[in-house]
């Protein structure tokens, strides 16, 4: 991905002379190795910021219901991202015509610590962005080493009492900072229900069942709509493995829809849709 | 008292249900059940919605967290919706989230989902019945009780006090049970 990096550079530097765009997001050197931080350019001076590499781990998209309002956007997006992106132009939370993706082909990125390409990307079958504005690169497909175990399916084979027991450590381990909404780019809600007083649904402090209420929730409303980027994973800073309930729904999501979120901004959602024929066996 | 003791014995564990029901069909069916004289287990407690889709997740998850064992919702047949298609959403919903939460390791059963129309007053208190007695297999709800994290020492000296005069209204036994998850 190292060799994009002169590309984007230039790209960037076209867009905002021209006056295409009004800013640039995008990833620019962190202040610790296998590190890097988002960016926000406006001058074209400044484009020698931009790095990219295999540590752009964050989803930018996040910043542009934030952004919206500044005009045209031009982002810096691998395909995960772009999944995201179309997700937001499919909710109509941003137009296509004000935002300027500046995609590629994504090998994945890399663990914190640098040494392996992270779980989440080594099991990513999407390597090329659905859609784009400016492609850097051939744009081939890079095949990925599918995982050797499925997380769904090896935790799955657990009884439910040895599943709760997980999900109850797992749950403990969370201090509620909201890392993981935060970094989400399809939790753009004004006010998030966590921090709803009327009514107060989850209360304060480390109650195992509001932490699960929140996390399953949060789950639910990105059903059908979740990119699998692993910002959430990635954001958390107590390693809870919230990629378990992501990774259940979107298995359902496909299984049962036969649908995966952002990757045609012309289909709704698969859970702002539905058919007649839907799976009906479960109800009385 | 003495009388609902010996109910409570005989009977054993009685489920608490919350029924989310929709104002169009099975609102309805609950009131013709009531007409026709046919019984149902009185162990739900009713809900009026005004679609089946109006019924977030989080409703049955709170149901849960606030002490029922069983949590039904029951809306439309499919076609027959007074929105036309707030059923069909609601379905898209309601099998994601059951899956979830069997995932997570909840009982098979605990949330459960049905189509009643509002003619149909002998079916819903079939569903009742099937519903209520699905539940009580299971015994109470565990998994998402709200539980107050007392400590050990605390719950062992609340045990030891229980006789004092102070204690005798029974509170200490009560924190015991909500914290025994």
């Amino acid at each position: 991905m190292k060799d994009y990096q002169n590309e984007i550079r230039k790209k960037a530097e076209e867009l905002l002379k021209n006056k295409d765009v009004a800013m640039v997001i995008g990833y620019g050197a962190g202040s610790l190795p296998h590190r890097t931080t988002p960016i926000f350019i406006e001058d074209p001076q400044n484009v020698d910021k931009l790095v990219l590499n295999e540590y752009c781990a964050n989803n930018l998209a996040v910043y542009l219901t934030k952004l919206k309002d500044k005009g045209k956007l031009a982002i810096v997006a691998k395909p995960c991202d772009v999944r995201a992106i179309v997700s937001l132009i499919q909710e109509k939370q941003i137009e296509r015509d004000k935002v300027h993706i500046i995609s590629f082909a994504c090998s994945g990125v890399k663990d914190k610590d640098g040494a392996a390409v992270h779980p989440i990307c080594s099991s990513c079958g999407i390597s090329i962005p659905p859609i784009y504005d400016t492609l850097i690169g051939d744009g081939k497909e890079i095949k990925r080493e599918k995982e050797s175990s499925d997380p769904v399916a090896e935790f799955s084979s657990k009884t439910p009492e040895e599943r709760w027991e997980i999900i109850k450590a797992e749950m403990a381990k969370c201090i509620r900072c909201y890392a993981c909404r935060n970094a989400c780019p399809m939790c753009y809600c004004e006010e998030c229900f966590v921090e709803r007083t009327l009514p107060r649904w989850i209360g304060e402090g480390a109650e195992l069942s509001d932490t699960l209420i929140f996390h399953i929730v949060r789950a639910l409303h990105a059903a059908g709509r979740c990119g699998e980027c692993g910002a959430c994973v990635r954001a958390c800073p107590m390693g809870v493995n919230l990629r378990l309930l992501t990774a259940k729904i979107n298995e359902d999501v496909l299984r049962l829809f036969e649908q995966r979120a952002g990757l045609d901004p012309d289909k709704p959602p698969a859970l702002a849709t539905f058919n007649i024929e839907d799976y009906n066996d479960f109800i009385k | 008292m003495e009388k609902k003791e010996t109910r409570k014995q005989s009977q054993g564990f009685e489920p608490k249900i919350v029924a989310f029901l929709c104002n169009w069909c099975s609102y309805a069916g609950a009131d013709l059940a009531g007409i026709g004289r046919y019984q149902y287990p009185p162990n739900i407690r009713v809900i009026r919605v005004p679609c089946s889709g109006r019924v977030d997740p989080l409703y049955i998850l709170k149901a849960l967290q606030n002490g029922a064992d069983g949590v039904l919702v029951s809306g439309c047949h499919p076609g027959d919706c007074h929105f036309i298609e707030g059923n069909y959403f609601a379905r898209r919903k309601f099998v994601i989230l059951k899956n979830l939460l069997e995932f997570l390791g909840f009982e098979e059963g605990r949330v459960q989902f049905s189509w009643v129309s509002a003619a149909e007053g002998e079916r819903f208190s079939q569903v009742v019945k099937e519903v209520t007695e699905s539940v009580r297999k299971l015994g109470p709800a565990r998994r998402m009780v709200k539980t107050l994290d007392i400590p050990e020492d605390i719950l062992k000296d609340l045990e030891q006090r229980k006789n004092e005069p102070e204690f005798a209204a029974g509170s200490s036994s009560q924190l015991k049970g909500e914290a025994g998850v």
